[in-house]
């Protein structure tokens, strides 16, 4: 959810009845004893919390390999909107949520993999190379409280916020020939 | 009771708002990758040496190298051949491939810690590449990588003329 308007009309019944008798008589070419401005309070209170939009390109990424047991890579650019609440944080993680299959070449749960963060337009990109996890959640970027995405003045000056993520797997002889996958999850949150 | 509602309601309202105020996304992607059978290998003896224990007793010396290689677990094979790229220069001395002497020649002997090395003494050639190791399917190198020797020995024919001779032993790496 991205924000909340909640309009709390405060008109009260009694005036709004002598609206009415007041249309009433101007109606029927009475003295407007009732030529008054009337107006009617109303209150408009809004809520925005906190929000995270999360998306990535490309969608599915092939790792290539430069030359013989030279370790295979490629890039993937996330692109997120984000606001905290100025006491919050947020944050963009990864998780390897579907190991890589066949068993019989890289692991993530051996370390095979793992990424770097770089360029990112706004927030704190991980630093140096991160081994990612099966098991837990590994950085991407963090963002302070009173984050905001888009428009400079405190908030990022690019919309959508960036930070590329280059992957790495070793190329181990010891890996048997053929074609690989993993799944991999980005999480954002905001608080 | 009006007011009663209001500050219920607001209760409310705060009761969402807190619940609200935080936010998380989620995304999923796939890595791929292909990997294929494929080799490498370094010389670690840049040049070597061949020298003679005794008067017209063999020049021997040692080469070795280190690689690294997989091959496919279906029908993959592999192996380290060497050919003599360039011949002894300058002339008058040894020669692979024209040898003053029938029966001058330039043999060697295999070492591999993975693989088959080549069996018994090899003869070097400038005209075709000869094995050093062979491999079957599925073979894997350590991570660290493996290494073999390569153990030369040349004729020392009382006919070569006395000084240095230099010749390239080329060695080529293949895995299928």
């Amino acid at each position: 959810m991205d924000g909340e308007v909640i309009l709390v009309p405060i008109c009260s019944r009694k005036r709004a009845w002598r609206r009415a008798i007041c249309v009433s008589l101007l109606l029927g070419g009475v003295s407007p004893l009732c030529a008054q401005t009337l107006t009617a309070g109303q209150t408009v209170a809004i809520t925005i919390a906190p929000a995270a939009k999360l998306n990535f390109l490309p969608a599915a990424l092939t790792l290539l390999s430069s030359g013989s047991f030279s370790a295979y890579s490629g890039s993937m650019t996330a692109q997120s909107e984000i606001r905290t609440s100025p006491s919050g944080s947020g944050s963009v993680t990864l998780r390897v949520t579907s190991e890589f299959s066949p068993a019989t070449g890289p692991r993530a749960s051996a370390g095979d993999l793992s990424y770097q963060c770089t360029a990112a337009s706004y927030g704190t990109a991980c630093s140096g190379s991160v081994t990612a996890s099966g098991t837990s959640q590994t950085p991407i970027a963090a963002y302070a409280g009173a984050s905001c995405t888009g428009g400079g003045s405190g908030c990022s000056n690019t919309d959508p916020n960036s930070v590329d993520i280059r992957f790495s797997v070793a190329d181990k002889s010891s890996f048997r020939t053929g074609s690989y996958t993993a799944t991999i999850t980005l999480s954002m949150s905001a608080t | 009771m009006r007011v009663m509602n209001a500050v219920l309601r607001s209760l409310f309202l705060g009761v969402v708002s807190a619940y609200v105020l935080a936010a998380q996304t989620t995304g999923t992607s796939t890595l791929s990758l292909n990997i294929p059978a494929e080799a490498s290998i370094t010389i670690t003896t840049s040049t070597t040496n061949l020298t003679s224990a005794s008067a017209f007793a063999p020049y021997t010396g040692t080469t070795g190298f280190s690689f690294s290689i997989r091959t496919s677990a279906s029908g993959g094979t592999g192996s380290i051949q060497l050919k003599i790229t360039s011949d002894f220069t300058p002339s008058g001395g040894p020669s692979v491939g024209t040898p003053p002497t029938a029966g001058d020649l330039l043999t060697y002997a295999c070492t591999a810690s993975t693989g088959t090395a080549c069996s018994g003494s090899q003869t070097a050639s400038t005209a075709a590449s000869t094995p050093v190791v062979v491999f079957g399917a599925d073979a894997h190198s350590p991570g660290a990588g493996a290494s073999g020797t390569v153990s030369w020995s040349l004729t020392n024919d009382p006919t070569y003329k006395s000084g240095s001779y230099n010749a390239t032993a080329t060695f080529t790496i293949s895995a299928t």
